[in-house]
């Protein structure tokens, strides 16, 4: 399932927290050699993790973290505004109507038929909550392999720009927030949309949150 | 709005977004990084000044999710269990306050804070069909108050282009001699949802309330030419 979390409450979920940051630590640091920082407990946590983001996160069946992306607003400190102006032809990425969404990560420990089921739950959900919060759009950093993930899935982001060579490429794109892209990643991974306004609304309802418990 | 020369009363203006959107109070708070405040409200004055005097900011539970979160909030989602919010519900309510409420959240770069709150009394259904409507005008027009109330407008043509990049100008100019998305992202080799983009966060910088107003601050000011 998926949980909506804002950093300042990811104590209330030690087990999702410290396995998320482990995941990321493996992603970034070890499988796509970006220049991150991975801390003595062996978390991968940067500058962003401390603005208190909004964490999208699935969680396995047996409680650990299966995946997650972060999201910060644009208007303020942001990873594409600092580091990527170069990618975006000096356009700073700001609206309110924009949110940021960085360190797309798959748990490293999840099987191939997981791993699907995790990166589409993840992409219905930061899709749902965007519409649902009146985003437009969604500015994004990731590896440029992911392309074609983003592809099959059904929502493909419009390239900005991209730095590095090989495997070593990150690039920057926008995700467009529509109904017509929700619906066809719903279609394709066989999650409902009903499932997708589920999660939501236990995410951002105190009441939804006492009845789920 | 548009007329720079007028003073901008945080009060007149969310008596007009009251009254475009017909609802019963509309309130705006900020506080920059030198700890001056701005606000405008249509609460009455005697609720304006129990809330300040018995500092129920301190027990609000919208306050606190908006000085910490950045989505746009729904009251009615919100924990009003403790005995202290659901006396200040109460109070409120008492005060003309009414019952729905959705707050906007403003995250500055460096650490700004301030709000747009749009107040009234109705169902739980039809606000949910407000909220559904509004949200995305309640986040574009929190902006543009925050940047009409709190920026100095840049006076020299420097400034201005040093707000808006080249593309920025590239994208807007082309706007300014009547192309459409599809011949401007011709025109730069960009897809048109960049171009959408670009508009969108050029209006945001020049604190315009929409792309046609963004079009004509930046020819005012000399960021652009035709």
């Amino acid at each position: 399932m998926i949980h909506y979390i804002y950093a300042e409450d990811l104590h209330k979920f030690p087990v999702l927290r410290d396995t998320m940051f482990k995941d990321r630590a493996v992603q970034f640091k070890t499988r796509l050699n970006w220049e991150v920082t991975v801390n003595a407990t062996g978390h991968e946590i940067d500058l962003y993790d401390t603005l208190n983001p909004l964490y999208v996160i699935y969680e396995l069946e047996d409680g650990t973290h299966g995946g997650s992306v972060r999201f910060l607003p644009t208007t303020g400190q942001t990873m594409v505004n600092d580091h990527f102006l170069d990618v975006t032809d000096g356009v700073r990425i700001e609206s309110p109507l924009i949110w940021e969404c960085t360190r797309f990560c798959v748990s490293p420990r999840a099987d191939a038929e997981t791993a699907r089921k995790v990166a589409a739950a993840l992409l219905i959900s930061s899709c749902e909550m965007g519409l649902q919060f009146g985003a437009t759009d969604s500015v994004g950093v990731f590896d440029a392999r992911m392309v074609r993930i983003y592809r099959r899935l059904g929502w493909e982001p419009t390239l900005l720009g991209s730095k590095g060579e090989g495997r070593e490429t990150t690039s920057v794109g926008l995700w467009e927030l529509s109904e017509e892209a929700l619906d066809r990643m719903c279609q394709r991974s066989g999650i409902s949309r009903q499932t997708a306004k589920e999660w939501f609304n236990r995410g951002f309802s105190h009441d939804a949150h006492i009845y789920a418990a | 709005m548009e007329d720079s020369e007028k003073p901008k009363a945080p009060r007149s203006l969310v008596e007009i977004i009251r009254d475009v959107y017909q609802v019963e109070n509309v309130v705006y708070y900020s506080n920059d990084l030198s700890n001056n405040q701005v606000t405008g409200f249509t609460y009455s004055p005697e609720w304006a000044k129990h809330y300040e005097t018995s500092k129920l900011q301190n027990v609000d539970p919208v306050v606190r999710c908006a000085q910490r979160q950045f989505h746009p909030i729904d009251w009615k989602k919100l924990d009003w269990s403790s005995k202290k919010s659901r006396e200040l519900f109460r109070e409120a309510s008492n005060s003309g306050v009414g019952n729905q409420g959705l707050t906007v959240p403003i995250r500055g770069p460096l650490g700004q804070f301030a709000v747009l709150t749009i107040n009234d009394t109705t169902s739980d259904e039809k606000w949910q069909s407000f909220i559904k409507d509004y949200t995305q005008d309640m986040l574009v027009i929190s902006h543009y108050l925050h940047k009409t109330l709190h920026e100095k407008p840049s006076l020299t043509v420097e400034e201005n282009q040093k707000e808006l990049s080249p593309r920025e100008r590239d994208v807007l100019s082309l706007l300014a001699i009547g192309n459409n998305r599809a011949q401007i992202a011709d025109a730069l080799g960009i897809s048109e949802h960049t171009v959408r983009v670009y508009l969108d966060t050029a209006r945001t910088k020049l604190g315009a309330i929409n792309t046609t107003q963004a079009v004509v601050l930046a020819l005012q000011s000399g960021s652009i030419r035709i």
